[in-house]
């Protein structure tokens, strides 16, 4: 195994949700006491359902929260006091890809501006240059020609390119994807995975893949955590997880995928009910 | 059984499966529960779904399949007269036998929840959420007539909501839709939805909203809930897996139309039209983990940027000039699949 680029230990993070005037709010703990660590290179899948805590997980992995407990650390360092100039530079190396692209980019600004502007604000660099990096990152992500254009003339799938070519447009060292595919139709989202591998080998880049889809956590991962309120309940190569899940919840998981085909759900059935016989 | 009619339903028969005879029109023999033929929907003169016909049968379901924008929910609105200006629908809608495009507000509200019901993506969304659950639950039994007094309707509510799988019914009756998760609230809907036992259930992407472990159960229930009652169910997805799931028919949507229609097994083994292959071969989680997917390069056209002839044409590998033409929907083979594409059969 490589070196780790990121480690958690005993991570928690909770938080306070209703809560009136009258009333005390109640405490949701998101994350509980999780450890993962990250190895460079490795795609790391973590999978659950709504309410889990996967996201938060996700925000706490980029920095951009911070637990209660526990520690995150990036190249064996915890994460910089935010404003600070070495968090500025931490901000380049881990970059995320949110959900869905057409909130996570500004209406009004051309896509080139938007991708531009990571450029002014994590590396000096002169105007010739700007324009060759923007250039090549669009290019590279399948955008070419279109750095002019505002996000209401581009479709879903062309956001979420803008959206990577602007993480990746720093050279970011860990990439961060929260749901990066699941608001995608399927063919558009055949096309943003293939794209995410090929720039995940260009890019050297570690990847963690937040995704409820368990489909796209075993294509994308080489390595799956489930988590289950607030906790991985298990932590393991994406082949043996599948072959071979240990823990009750990762069964229930796997069990509730739906057949590839109805010839499976017809032996999945029959094989159901002789059992129960 | 009981005759047409009357209703019957003892709040104790725990777990037994509801019996609510409302006294429809029986359907003539032969016919399918619902027939859809020639269906448009258009914004002014640009058409959102174009010459779509459906039909399905008792006990059967029929999957709608296809990418966001081809026009499935369009379909679904349209079969419950629910389009509105600035939409225009046109086409034959027959229900049990009976036409029900163009029917006045009025008739159709007698026609719809009862013997036709829809259940929505967005259960949250669809449910008042200023209004007790049972409460919501018990309207539609009031509006249609089927019980005579409000204490049997609380009987038939909790008898839904026990058939339906929602735990504590008594509790859950009382509950508004925010004091419920996701996949409760779907039950309510459902519950909602079969309460005057529907001839035809409408099925707007049910379980898209919701963690696979409910969707499984959603599945399950709604696959009981037919086996009881032979309601036949038009069910829309743009998954696969749960087209798998759940269909015994497919037809697959492309850019307003129906490219193609087939058994469920002919569709996952045999596909014809180029975009149903495109579509079986970009799944994730068939192939080999890592490697490429086969992806379908390009994007659907919008519905007023529609390229002539076949819609797909600019995205197909087997495109041809034959394809500057419209392709009609016929049938293929000896099964009854139906495919729209210019394309000879050894092409396909």
């Amino acid at each position: 195994m490589n070196d780790p680029i990121l480690q958690m230990i005993g991570v928690t993070r909770r938080y306070e949700t209703g809560g009136g005037f009258f009333s005390k709010p109640t405490v949701t703990t998101a994350v509980d006491d999780i450890s993962l660590t990250v190895a460079a290179g490795e795609v790391c899948a973590i999978v659950g359902e709504s309410g889990s805590g996967k996201s938060t997980l996700a925000r706490l992995a980029a920095g951009i929260d911070s637990p209660h407990a526990g520690q995150v650390l990036f190249r064996g360092t915890p994460y910089a006091k935010s404003g600070s100039a070495p968090w500025r530079r931490e901000r380049a190396v881990v970059q995320f890809v949110f959900q869905n692209p057409s909130s996570a980019l500004d209406p009004r600004a051309t896509i080139a501006s938007q991708i531009g502007e990571m450029l002014t604000t994590h590396e000096r660099c002169d105007a010739a240059a700007r324009k060759a990096r923007i250039d090549e990152i669009l290019d590279r992500v399948g955008l070419s020609g279109m750095g002019r254009r505002v996000p209401q003339q581009m479709s879903g799938g062309q956001l979420q390119r803008a959206v990577i070519a602007r993480a990746l447009i720093v050279r970011p060292e860990l990439l961060i994807c929260d749901e990066a595919v699941s608001a995608l139709d399927v063919s558009v989202q055949a096309q943003i995975l293939n794209l995410l591998m090929s720039l995940k080998d260009e890019f050297g880049l570690t990847m963690i893949f937040v995704t409820h889809d368990l489909g796209v956590a075993r294509h994308v991962g080489n390595r799956i955590a489930v988590m289950q309120n607030g906790r991985i309940v298990e932590n393991r190569r994406t082949s043996h997880l599948f072959d071979r899940p240990r823990h009750v919840y990762t069964r229930t998981l796997l069990a509730a995928i739906p057949a590839a085909t109805p010839a499976a759900r017809r032996a999945r059935d029959a094989a159901a009910a002789e059992a129960a016989t | 059984m009981t005759s047409p009619g009357t209703l019957t339903l003892d709040g104790s028969a725990i777990g037994a499966s509801v019996r609510l005879a409302v006294k429809t029109e029986p359907a003539s023999i032969g016919e399918p529960a619902l027939n859809v033929t020639d269906l448009s929907v258009r914004r002014g003169s640009v058409a959102l779904v174009e010459s779509t016909s459906l039909s399905v049968a008792k006990g059967e379901t029929l999957c709608l399949v296809g990418e966001s924008g081809c026009g499935k929910s369009l379909t679904c609105t349209a079969i419950m007269g629910l389009i509105d200006a600035p939409l225009a629908a046109e086409g034959s809608i027959r229900l049990l036998g009976r036409e029900i495009a163009g029917l006045p507000e009025r008739r159709l509200n007698g026609v719809r929840g009862r013997d036709v019901a829809m259940i929505f993506q967005d259960p949250m969304a669809a449910l008042n959420p200023i209004q007790r659950v049972g409460a919501q639950v018990a309207e539609i039994l009031a509006v249609h007539g089927a019980t005579t007094s409000a204490a049997e309707r609380s009987r038939a509510v909790l008898a839904l909501f026990e058939r339906v799988g929602l735990p504590d019914p008594a509790r859950q009756a009382r509950a508004y839709p925010h004091q419920l998760s996701g996949g409760m609230c779907q039950r309510v809907m459902i519950a909602m939805a079969i309460a005057c036992r529907p001839k035809v259930l409408i099925a707007d992407e049910p379980t898209t909203a919701l963690d696979v472990t409910i969707q499984a159960q959603i599945l399950r229930l709604l696959r009981e809930l037919q086996d009881e009652t032979g309601m036949a169910i038009v069910f829309v997805t743009h998954d696969l897996g749960v087209v798998a799931e759940i269909a015994d028919r497919v037809a697959v949507m492309y850019s307003g139309r129906v490219v193609e229609e087939a058994g469920v097994d002919e569709i996952f083994d045999a596909p014809r039209h180029p975009y149903t292959r495109a579509l079986m071969a970009c799944r994730v989680g068939t192939g080999q983990p890592g490697t490429a997917l086969p992806a379908i390069t390009g994007i659907v056209p919008a519905p007023s940027a529609r390229p002539n002839g076949c819609a797909f044409a600019p995205r197909c590998d087997h495109a041809r000039p034959l394809c500057l033409v419209q392709p009609e929907l016929t049938e293929r083979g000896k099964s009854g699949a139906r495919v729209a594409c210019n394309l000879p059969e050894e092409a396909q």
